[in-house]
């Protein structure tokens, strides 16, 4: 709506000034808040705006969306520079709303004290900061109001950037040497004055923190205030446990995996009604292939290593959705959600804006000049300038704003659609006006049942957007009000939740927050076309609660704590299916970078292992384990010693073999002698190809009276980098017959190596019947996977295969060879990045299906066959190397995903074909290389990135069906099928995860260990709750084994301790 | 001595100038013999190696490949008394004969200029003065028959020389493994602010000019890196702290002004903007210029000059590079920041390469001893190479002076131990005495004295 409609006549005026731009004021474009209250108790919220320059803004709402500014009879203009974000609550606790403004201070950081306007009750307010002890001193960005202690009083969390420039802090970790000047507080309320307790609390406030966004939510559901906090640059982000009321923890690292590198504004709310909040947080990465390739360069592998090593954590440039599990943990979703990237993002909020019962994410974003334009950085500064650097003078600042480029964007609204992908709809709802927008935030302004919006822009006018959804759509709603007591008059971190059937909508009453913002004190919950409540909850506190059955609709409902009961939380009881045992033996992983050796790469191949094999070694009825070493680490075997925990003993001839790297490992009678022999495959790429270290061992078991012993058996395989080993008598002869994948060619990576079937003599010798069987395997491709089944139920063994950029492919046994199946309808449109392949009958039909495991959608890559990922590989400058082009699908054309500077520090010969950002942005593949050179490529493609079943129909053929959304998270290595929780039916499990990756496409690291039930036509998670797994880091291979209690499930993980769980 | 040698030229370049603007007919004659042309088509390649961020040694071969393709060009004919580089310098071969009217200055310009735009990444710059300085001389009566000729001939040797280029592993180097960062101690790691990877890690596959070998000149071995206190390597450690801790005016200008780091980048919050500079190859090529000028050397000697220096400094990097990835020793920043004081900061921002030994002072010192040889060591200059990047000029006694400044300059700088610096000297003072005894560019190189 226009200035001239409201009265709202607002704009953020940034007008370049002598001695104060972007290079020389860190935050100079981070733009104001706004704040949203009812100032004089007329049920109509009020707008404050936020300016950095000019005087702040106050709006009373006169109904109708009309408003009038009172900024100077109200007195709350504020005098000091730079004023950013903006909170309103009842500070002194008289029911009114008092208004505090952060304020950064002029660039010499003089005259910064925040400052806070208490409300008289007579349409003024009179600046008290000094007064209450809240006029800091900080480079303040926010601060947050809520009761910490449940003493009834409100305490403060203030959010203070840095005082120093970033360029002067090595990225060492000071974080808990508290800054003498500056840093985060934490001041407690005591009677009416706050008082700093930063560090009796235990909160950080560190020269390293560049706090941007603080959120308050409950993590745990104690019913005590948790707090979420964003830190731009190198520092991570913190999450503070409430103990209590009596001090904070920091925990980030137990809940979340990964978080945003450059953490903005963040929100926490709950997105899919299980009554948990996810945490959202924003950074700047963008959307556009274009603008990221002209803006934006990524942290190095060794940076982000570096970093971790100092106690960064993992932190990736990309919003970050983060679905609350409820069980201490967090599960990172951005990418699979369709959330992560919104360009250069300040505000985030999560209401729902249409109403229909699902809350909407909603991102302000935009930079006023693109100062990331790395045109700009390496070749557009300007010559007099840049002298005036070198000599260390005053440098002309304003030359360079002028010569930086601004493109406004527009602001981003996400919207859950049916496929549980998140759209943008900000065109389709309006709100896509191209902006440098900051601040926003949300209140029924007109009182009409759904949200209105408040965005403030950067040199532009304020957006006020009136919702009309209630004129476009028949979705119901609820507005609450909530009174509280003694000092918490608004009844600040009360919990409110609708119960509708199996769904839970629900509100945590925090109005503090996105970015530098806050929200009005009414609460508006969209119910979509559900017309019946069954109840509706609030929870006030630790032990106060409100219960209201069949609340009306559509209405405003006024609730006070003063009519609630008082509350014990139940204790929970937690009968796990799994419980860990003890146990100690580390995976180490050696040091080797596969992008070292080629840049191009995003996928380490270096990183396989531990594999596992089970058998009963020494025939006691239980099951022993053998677990694979990487290079430099020798492989392992442990004996069952009885009590459901495992033995090492030595094994010379493992011992002397350690520099091969183990992938994959197998017992088998190879020798029908009646004990177990031992095939261990050897992968990885640290070797030359043709190294020795490649060749794959054969240990013949010559143990004797329980004494275990082997000796080496010979393979008539040259030595190659493997993947998988696996055994069937296909010839029908009574011996074990094999089948070894192989896995790539080092430093030849796309090239197809040759995998291999060995035939047993029925004395445990082989040879290689791989010419005169099936020949095709010799060229077939990357293998990671294979398993054998008589899909066809004609009594032989036939070979399916899966691998990296290659289909399910089926070898179907006729006899004297095999036959690759050509016209096998699953293997069509299935080119993926699979790691893991296992037969089950999920449809319960009686015809064995498969599982496979593939690299799931929460990824920057994503594939179908219309758009598939493809790979170009050609020595394109003849220099004796491969360089590997990954390109995505865009138009009709493929496009590489690197930037510029990554792909010319492969092929330098393109500097002179690109010698700008701009001049590559936009460059399909064609437009990079010549027909001759493409022509010459190898083309590898992926068509399909999702794990699923294929479905076995019996009549010769296969159905794929995607696995839920939830396996989906991650890559998945291993699976399982077994009956864990004793129901007389068989459960799949699914592991994985992968950390083996360059930091622009971050980590993979949401799998826990998933348990599916197979159930008729379907799979069905089975709860944590039910579960207790909680598996973290990158598991490569799970396996059961017999203990004498127990079932034992062994889980291998790459680079981290073996862990071993009991059901 | 040397003014008073300018003036007396004055008039009749003077005359020359009245004298050409009559007739119209044959003045680019005195362009081409003007060794000036010559200096100019050096000072736009060193633009464009500034502009095109190129390290310090890939940029020391842009130089050498092409100041050889203008003396081979030269040499080709026995009229200017050159010894052709072929079979001095490694798997050079002869260049093609000259054909008929070839005017061998404005080949050898041609030659360097295609060479030098075959090696950099941004033509348009070089490409526009050679427009200009073609058109030039076409407006200065150049004939179109001595033209193609001479750029026939040029292309000729460019081709040459570029075909014998292509062979030294650079091509393969660009794809060969990245350093992968170690977990020792005291090996090097990448530093603040941009973390960047350690540049060249296989810069001694190189193939060398004069020198046998990559490690022809193995300096001393640095001191045992240790933390121990009473060690010699501590002491220079704190050395270096304390050193950066007192800066006084002549040490830090002295520090910035043999800085030549080719990009430096300044952060402020997100935003960033670089600055770039020549190398510290690129310095002397500048310092040659000078050297040129003061002696008034005409067109063949001030080819000769670029010549000898720039084959110095191609091979005293890849000696010091051979060096600095063999011992990877770590930087003063990052075990300062680690052991002292985790805020301390150099007063020059850290190169992205091992610590030992001293790039400025290996290459320095190479390039001053083949100076030294070749203009004499009394040999008082004005530096006035850094003038354009805003810092003042420096006055030198000898070429072997400066060579000492720019090697100390790196600890005023905060970047290098002592050890680094004295032991570099010395390797670089091996090259440069190998390059002279091992490099002749003119029949008799005592006659030379009269160009001094």
């Amino acid at each position: 709506m226009s200035p001239e409609q409201t009265g709202v006549d607002f704009v953020n005026q940034l007008d370049l000034q002598e001695g104060l731009d972007v290079f020389r004021y860190r935050n100079y474009y981070n733009g104001g808040g706004v704040g949203i209250g009812d100032i004089n108790q007329d049920g109509l919220p009020d707008i404050y705006m936020v300016s950095n320059l000019s005087s702040n803004k106050l709006f009373l709402n006169l109904g109708d969306f009309t408003f009038r500014d009172i900024t100077d009879e109200a007195g709350v203009g504020g005098n000091k520079p730079w004023s950013t974000g903006v909170a309103m609550a009842d500070i002194n606790g008289d029911g009114l709303l008092d208004i505090y403004v952060c304020n950064s201070g002029d660039v010499d950081g003089g005259n910064r004290g925040n400052e806070l306007f208490i409300n008289q009750g007579d349409g003024s307010f009179s600046e008290e900061a000094g007064a209450y002890g809240l006029s800091d001193q900080g480079f303040s960005t926010h601060a947050a109001f809520f009761d910490f202690d449940q003493d009834g009083d409100l305490d403060c969390y203030l959010l203070n950037n840095s005082f120093r420039p970033v360029s002067s802090l090595p990225i060492e970790n000071i974080r808990d040497q508290r800054d003498e000047l500056g840093g985060d507080k934490f001041y407690k309320n005591e009677s009416g004055k706050f008082v700093d307790v930063s560090e009796e609390v235990g909160v950080y406030g560190s020269v390293i923190g560049f706090g941007l966004g603080i959120t308050l939510l409950d993590v745990n559901k104690d019913s005590w205030t948790d707090i979420y906090v964003s830190n731009d640059f190198f520092e991570r982000d913190y999450l503070y446990l409430n103990k209590g009321g009596s001090r904070f923890e920091e925990v980030l690292e137990d809940y979340f995996g990964q978080t945003s590198l450059f953490s903005m504004g963040a929100d926490a709310a709950d997105l899919n009604n299980d009554g948990l909040e996810e945490v959202f947080v924003t950074d700047m990465l963008p959307r556009d292939p274009q603008r990221l390739k002209q803006t934006t360069r990524f942290e190095s592998y060794d940076l982000f290593n570096l970093k971790k090593s100092r106690g960064f954590h993992n932190q990736f440039m990309k919003n970050t959705l983060q679905l609350n599990s409820g069980n201490g943990w967090f599960e990172e979703v951005g990418q699979q959600f369709g959330v992560s990237a919104t360009d250069w993002s300040w505000g985030a909020l999560i209401f729902d804006m249409d109403n229909d019962g699902y809350k909407d994410i909603f991102v302000a974003n935009g930079i006023y000049k693109d100062v990331t334009d790395q045109d700009f950085l390496k070749y557009f500064s300007s010559d007099e300038n840049l002298e005036a650097a070198r000599k260390g003078e005053e440098v002309k600042f304003e030359d360079f704003n002028e010569r930086m480029p601004s493109n406004p964007l527009s602001n981003v609204v996400f919207s859950l659609d049916s496929t549980s992908r998140y759209m943008d709809k900000s065109e389709a709802w309006g709100l896509s006006e191209p902006s440098y927008s900051n601040g926003a935030a949300y209140a029924d302004l007109d009182l009409d049942g759904d949200l209105d919006l408040v965005v403030n822009n950067v040199n532009q006018q304020a957006f006020i957007y009136r919702n009309e959804s209630d004129q476009l759509s028949n979705n119901h709603f609820l507005r609450l009000g909530l009174k509280g007591d003694v000092k918490n008059k608004f009844a600040i971190g009360a919990e409110v939740k609708l119960y509708l059937g199996d769904e839970i909508i629900s509100y945590q009453h925090y109005p503090t927050k996105g970015f530098q913002s806050s929200m009005d004190y009414t609460i508006s919950l969209g119910l979509g076309n559900r017309v019946v409540i069954d109840s509706l909850e609030i929870l006030w506190s630790e032990s106060r609660r409100t219960i209201l059955s069949n609340p009306p609709i559509d209405t405003t409902l006024q609730f006070s704590i003063n009519d609630s009961k008082s509350y014990m939380v139940p204790p929970g009881s937690k009968d796990p299916i799994f419980t860990k045992k003890p146990f100690d033996h580390p995976h180490i992983e050696n040091h080797f970078i596969d992008f070292d050796y080629n840049r191009l790469l995003y996928h380490q191949l270096s990183m396989d292992g531990p594999c596992l094999a089970v058998a009963d070694l020494n025939t006691d009825g239980l099951d022993d384990f053998f677990i694979g070493g990487a290079a430099g680490y020798p492989g392992s075997i442990y004996l069952n010693n009885g009590n459901d925990g495992f033995r090492s003993v030595s094994i010379q001839l493992l011992i002397d073999d350690a520099d091969f790297e183990d992938v994959d490992a197998v017992f088998f009678d190879a020798d029908l002698d009646g004990d177990d022999d031992l095939l261990v495959v050897s992968g990885g790429v640290e070797n030359g190809d043709n190294s020795i270290l490649f060749k794959h061992r054969y240990y013949i078991n010559q143990s004797d009276n329980g004494k275990l012993s082997f000796t080496r058996g010979e393979l008539p395989v040259k030595a190659f980098s493997g993947s998988c080993i696996r055994v069937a008598d296909y010839d029908d002869d009574n011996d074990p017959d094999i089948f070894i994948g192989a896995r790539s060619i080092p430093g030849r990576y796309g090239i197809a190596p040759s995998s291999y079937l060995l035939e047993n003599d029925g004395q445990g010798h082989f040879s290689d019947v791989t010419p005169q069987r099936i020949s095709s395997l010799s060229q077939l491709g990357m293998v990671t996977d294979a398993t054998w089944l008589d899909y066809d139920e004609d009594g032989d063994q036939d070979l399916f295969i899966v691998g990296d950029w290659m289909p399910l492919t089926l070898f179907e046994n006729r006899g004297d060879f095999f036959q690759q199946r050509a016209d096998f309808g699953a293997s069509q449109n299935s080119k993926g990045w699979w790691r893991s392949l296992m037969v089950a009958d999920i449809d319960q039909d009686g015809h064995k299906d498969l599982v496979g495991g593939n690299w799931g959608t929460n990824s920057m890559f994503t594939a179908s066959s219309a758009s598939p990922i493809r790979l170009y590989i050609n020595d394109f400058d003849e220099n004796g190397s491969l360089d590997h082009i990954s390109c995505f699908w865009q138009d009709g054309k493929y496009y590489p995903y690197h930037l510029r500077d990554d792909l010319l520090s492969q092929l330098v010969f393109l500097k002179k074909k690109f010698p700008s950002f701009a001049s590559y942005r936009d460059q399909p593949i064609e437009q990079i290389f010549s027909p001759e050179q493409l022509e010459k490529c190898l083309v590898l493609e992926v068509q399909e990135l999702r794990s699923g079943v294929f479905l076995n129909s019996g009549d010769g053929d296969f159905r794929f069906e995607p696995l839920p959304q939830r396996a989906q998270i991650a890559p998945i290595f291993s699976m399982l099928l077994e009956d864990f929780n004793k129901d007389e039916e068989d459960e799949i499990m699914v592991v994985g995860n992968f950390f083996g990756t360059r930091p622009e496409e971050g980590i993979y690291d949401g799998n826990h260990g998933q348990v599916y039930s197979v159930e008729g036509q379907g799979l069905r998670e089975v709860s944590f709750d039910q579960t207790g797994l909680f598996l973290k880091g990158q598991v490569r291979e799970i396996k059961i084994a017999q203990g004498k209690h127990s079932r034992l499930m062994l889980v291998g993980r790459n680079n981290d301790q073996m862990e071993i769980y009991a059901y | 001595m040397i003014s008073r040698y300018k003036l007396a030229l004055i008039p009749w370049l003077l005359l020359l100038f009245i004298f050409a603007s009559c007739q119209k007919d044959n003045s680019y004659e005195a362009t081409l013999q003007d060794a000036e042309t010559y200096q100019k088509c050096a000072k736009k390649l060193s633009d464009a190696i500034v502009y095109d961020i190129f390290s310090p040694p890939v940029a020391s071969r842009v130089y050498a490949y092409s100041n050889i393709a203008a003396f081979e060009t030269l040499a080709a004919s026995e009229a200017f008394g050159l010894i052709s580089l072929a079979g001095q310098i490694t798997e050079l071969t002869p260049c093609p004969e000259p054909i008929p009217d070839v005017n061998l200055h404005l080949a050898s310009i041609h030659a360097f200029l295609t060479v030098g735009k075959a090696l950099i990444f941004t033509e348009k710059n070089l490409g526009d003065f050679q427009d200009q300085l073609y058109q030039q001389l076409k407006d200065q009566g150049l004939s179109s028959g001595v033209r193609d000729a001479s750029l026939e001939y040029g292309e000729t040797v460019a081709a040459h020389i570029l075909k014998w280029a292509n062979q030294d592993m650079y091509k393969q180097t660009r794809t060969y493994p990245k350093y992968t960062i170690s977990t020792e101690p005291y090996a090097w790691k990448p530093t603040p602010p941009d973390y960047m990877e350690g540049i060249e890690p296989h810069w001694n596959k190189i193939r060398t000019l004069i020198l046998d070998s990559a490690d022809q000149f193995v300096p001393t071995p640095p001191h045992t890196l240790t933390m121990d206190e009473s060690s010699p390597f501590y002491a220079e450690l704190k050395e270096v702290f304390d050193v950066g801790n007192e800066l006084n005016d002549e040490r830090t200008e002295i520090a910035k002004f043999w800085d030549c780091n080719p990009y430096v980048s300044h952060h402020k919050g997100h935003a960033m903007f670089a600055t770039k500079k020549i190398t510290p190859g690129g310095h002397w090529m500048g310092i040659t210029a000078i050297a040129c000028r003061q002696t008034n050397s005409g067109f063949e000697t001030t080819v000769e000059a670029f010549t000898r220096t720039s084959i110095a400094l191609f091979d005293a990097f890849i000696s010091c590079w051979d060096e600095k990835w063999r011992s990877i020793v770590i930087r003063p920043e990052t075990l300062i920041n680690q052991y002292m004081d985790e805020d301390w900061k150099p007063l020059l921002q850290t190169p992205p390469f091992p610590e030992y030994t001293s790039g400025h002072s290996v290459i320095s010192r190479a390039a001053a001893v083949t100076l030294t040889d070749f203009f004499g060591d009394d040999f008082y200059f004005e530096d006035i190479t850094e003038e354009e990047f805003g810092l003042p000029m420096r006055t030198f006694n000898s070429f072997l002076e400066a060579s000492e400044e720019a090697a100390i300059s790196r600890l005023y700088g905060g970047i290098h131990y002592r050890m680094a610096i004295e032991n570099g000297v010395a390797q670089g003072h091996n090259v440069g005495d190998f390059v002279v005894e091992n490099l002749k560019t003119t029949q008799n190189n005592n006659e030379l004295m009269t160009h001094r």
